[in-house]
């Protein structure tokens, strides 16, 4: 009995050592991966309107016939999420719940708007449907398109309040869509234009920091 | 009463926590006092002579803590100064927290660079780092309590080494944790 008592004990011993080794190495991997995984953007493409333009007044209408107007700017003061999709598009369709979870987090100063364009009208009833879409204006627009110069899909535009263009760019995740309303915020255009104001930033500290330890 | 058993692996445990912690301040003086100065507890006249003390001291509660576990001196000094110190960090982290300064160098044993935040190379101090050092604290009160005369056995002594093995392996994840939460804050904050 003794003997078998002690046996157990030294398994199990052996057993949370293990353990505790398993979890030091995935906490240990966690913190790898956050050096490693470096801010990405959404890519921008050079051409169409540019950052910081005053954006074109466009009179539209939703798929359920109602009249919308986008772009210029807007009389509640919300600045304009665009995503532009497809149901031909698959990455849009997951893309669409993570756009509308980032935007309720932002509900109080931006709206979120869906664009698509060609197709039948009822393939994009039946897709907005599917996808829940009901408390969101899904534009069907070729000219909106054209305006913003949309070649690949899902991609982004953010027009803030004031009708000037804050962001653009191919957005593919979550992070991606962060990105243009960081640069919103921040005022910065680019991550590389981040990484050179950085950079900048701390070879003016590091003397200072120097001559503070030493 | 506690299990003399219990009282050993607290006395191992805070051995080699001490003893770590001098070592790494020792190794490398200028960091240790310019993570001392961030702090902003001191005057800096005090803060130059407590930061020549303080890795001493860290070196002589080791022995203390160590000639206890190995040898069974009781020494109630020992215990005593180890809470005094452990609080007195644990005040200072509790303090700048509340200053608002949570973005300071925690200075802490185990934050080697590669372990530490990319963003600025240190681990910062934080809730979590608060509550570590008052579980510590509250360990090395419990190193007051008297202990039981209960021997031994060699059993007992398989236990306290894998019983310190599995200490240090957590506090090491859970300085990661902390390590890992500080870069999770640095991401943008209003997720859903």
């Amino acid at each position: 009995m003794l003997e078998a008592l002690l046996i157990s004990n030294i398994v199990l011993w052996v057993l949370v050592v293990v353990l505790a080794l398993l979890v030091l190495a995935l906490t240990r991997q966690v913190g790898i991966l956050h050096e490693r995984v470096a801010p990405a953007g959404a890519l921008m493409p050079t051409s169409g309107p540019k950052i910081g333009e005053l954006t074109e007044v466009l009179s539209l209408k939703n798929i359920h016939d109602q009249a919308l107007t986008l772009g210029g700017e807007n009389v509640d003061g919300l600045a304009s999420f665009i995503l532009f999709i497809s149901p031909t598009c698959p990455v849009c369709k997951s893309l669409v719940p993570t756009a509308k979870s980032l935007v309720k987090s932002e509900s109080h100063r931006m709206q979120l708007i869906f664009a698509s364009d060609g197709d039948a009208l009822e393939q994009h009833q039946r897709y907005a449907q599917d996808l829940s879409l009901d408390d969101y204006s899904y534009v069907l627009s070729e000219s909106l398109g054209r305006t913003f110069e949309v070649s690949k899909l899902p991609f982004a535009v953010l027009i803030a309040a004031d009708g000037t263009l804050r962001g653009k760019g191919l957005v593919n995740t979550r992070e991606h869509m962060e990105s243009l309303i960081e640069s919103m915020d921040s005022g910065v255009m680019t991550v590389q234009e981040y990484i050179g104001s950085a950079q900048t930033q701390q070879e003016e500290i590091k003397p200072s920091a120097m001559e503070h330890t030493s | 009463m506690i299990d003399p058993l219990f009282l050993r692996i607290i006395s191992l445990g805070f051995a080699a926590l001490f003893l770590f912690a001098a070592a790494h301040k020792l190794g490398n003086r200028a960091h240790f006092r310019a993570s001392f100065a961030a702090y902003e507890i001191l005057p800096a006249g005090l803060s130059k002579s407590a930061v020549s003390i303080i890795p001493f001291l860290e070196l002589v509660l080791a022995l203390g803590w160590m000639a206890h576990a190995l040898f069974g001196f009781k020494v109630e000094l020992v215990s005593l100064l180890s809470i005094a110190l452990l609080t007195s960090y644990t005040a200072a982290i509790a303090v700048n927290l509340l200053r608002g300064r949570n973005y300071i160098d925690c200075g802490c044993s185990f934050s080697r660079s590669e372990f530490a935040n990319p963003a600025n190379g240190s681990q910062q101090i934080s809730p979590g780092l608060l509550l570590r050092n008052l579980l510590l604290v509250v360990i090395a009160i419990v190193s007051t309590f008297p202990s039981s005369d209960r021997l031994l056995h060699p059993i007992d002594f398989f236990a306290l080494a894998f019983s310190l093995l599995v200490f240090t392996l957590i506090y090491g994840a859970y300085n990661q944790l902390l390590v890992n939460s500080n870069a999770i804050n640095s991401w943008r904050q209003k997720h859903a």
